[in-house]
């Protein structure tokens, strides 16, 4: 179904959902894995961080091309400049945390001191980045690349809250239709009840 | 010329009884693996192919030698990102050592006759990435038609061959403790 001028098509609702997702599941495994002892359970959500962050990072790509292609509906006109600029600004950001939180991880599994072949979901194998995996400092690398992934997790999960709360404020006092519009068609009824008889 | 021969028969008589005569090993139906726990499950893995010299005289334990010589290459453990391990600096190394070796130094019977296995022990050196260590492998031998079985396994530390070098070296995810399994049907030649 292609998209019309005042909605989201299937593939771009697909996409966004399913990174939506996977964000999610992202920041938890992220941060339960970072707490627990070194074990078989740390290993394992290592491994699942691995190969959901590279599926982030393909989806968040091919999102991006498919964007390029199929432009997204414009913001409604109603809409105060600075909130333009605002969602313009925070699309953008969440964009390069998309892109940018998989290959700092990438970079971190490359500087790992356990030469570990990444394995996605046990079964493709993904190859590590040039350089990083020969440098004779790369603890030390791994350790800083380390932070900044940690500090783009917290962006990351702000970022994300700001997407929620905006598109709720969007939908509940706006009442426009910039979440609808990025719905499945069968779960736009149910919201509009929610919100009420305009 | 009759006293040569008579000689020579003798020597041969001798030497067939009092010493080891070589085997012939039936690499179809043999296999070395190992076992070892990685993060707290246990795995089971198999060498790819090995060769081994066996020269025993199960009535003569003490007079036989047995040497073997694994590849450690396409080892697998049933799962993918171990196996592509395996072979790396960390753990074989195994473009610097592509083979482990085995040789024993004595053999001696520790046991017999329950139910038609006997029980030997093999103590010898053991080979792994340039590592050597003494090593007692207990084995069994049991009749199986023309061949014989031959089964055995040993404990070994991994630490103690730089199996699992840096990041690896502690029990955080492996486990030290590897058993290493020798199936075997093997006969002496005839």
């Amino acid at each position: 179904m292609p998209a019309s001028e005042l909605s989201y098509g299937v593939v771009a609702k697909w996409m966004h959902w399913l990174i939506a997702l996977a964000i999610i599941a992202m920041l938890v495994i992220g941060w339960t894995m970072t707490d627990l002892p070194n074990g078989s359970q740390k290993f394992a959500l290592f491994q699942w961080h691995k190969s959901i962050g590279i599926t982030i990072l393909l989806l968040s790509v091919l999102r991006l091309v498919w964007r390029l292609v199929h432009p997204v509906p414009p913001l409604p006109p109603a809409m105060p400049g600075w909130e333009k600029f605002a969602a313009r600004a925070s699309h953008a950001l969440l964009y390069i945390l998309m892109i940018g939180m998989p290959l700092t991880g990438w970079a971190i599994v490359s500087t790992s001191p356990l030469n570990l072949p990444t394995m996605l979901y046990g079964l493709v194998r993904w190859p590590n980045l040039p350089v990083l995996p020969e440098l004779t400092n790369k603890k030390e690398v791994g350790h800083a690349l380390g932070d900044v992934h940690g500090f783009g997790a917290y962006i990351l999960a702000g970022l994300l809250a700001l997407h929620v709360v905006a598109a709720l404020k969007h939908h509940f006092m706006d009442r426009d239709d910039v979440l609808t519009r990025m719905m499945p068609q069968s779960m736009t009824g149910l919201l509009e009840r929610l919100r009420g008889l305009p | 010329m009759k006293r040569t021969l008579l000689l020579s028969i003798v020597l041969a008589a001798f030497s067939s009884s009092a010493e080891a005569k070589p085997w012939i090993v039936d690499y179809a139906h043999s296999h070395i693996g190992f076992n070892g726990t990685a993060n707290g499950s246990a795995f089971e893995g198999a060498f790819k192919s090995f060769t081994a010299a066996i020269d025993f005289d199960p009535d003569h334990p003490e007079t036989g030698k047995i040497s073997a010589v694994i590849a450690i290459n396409g080892a697998t453990s049933g799962d993918k990102q171990r196996d592509t391990m395996l072979p790396q600096a960390d753990w074989f190394n195994v473009a610097a050592f592509p083979e482990a070796q085995f040789v024993s130094i004595g053999i001696r019977k520790t046991g017999s006759d329950k139910i038609g296995i006997d029980d030997y022990e093999a103590v010898g050196t053991l080979t792994i990435k340039g590592f050597s260590h003494p090593v007692t492998l207990p084995f069994s031998l049991k009749r199986e038609g023309d061949y014989w079985r031959v089964r055995g396994n040993a404990v070994l530390r991994r630490d103690d061959f730089h199996v699992g070098e840096g990041d690896w070296n502690n029990e955080d995810y492996v486990k030290y403790a590897v058993t290493v399994t020798i199936d075997i049907a093997a006969k002496p030649a005839p």
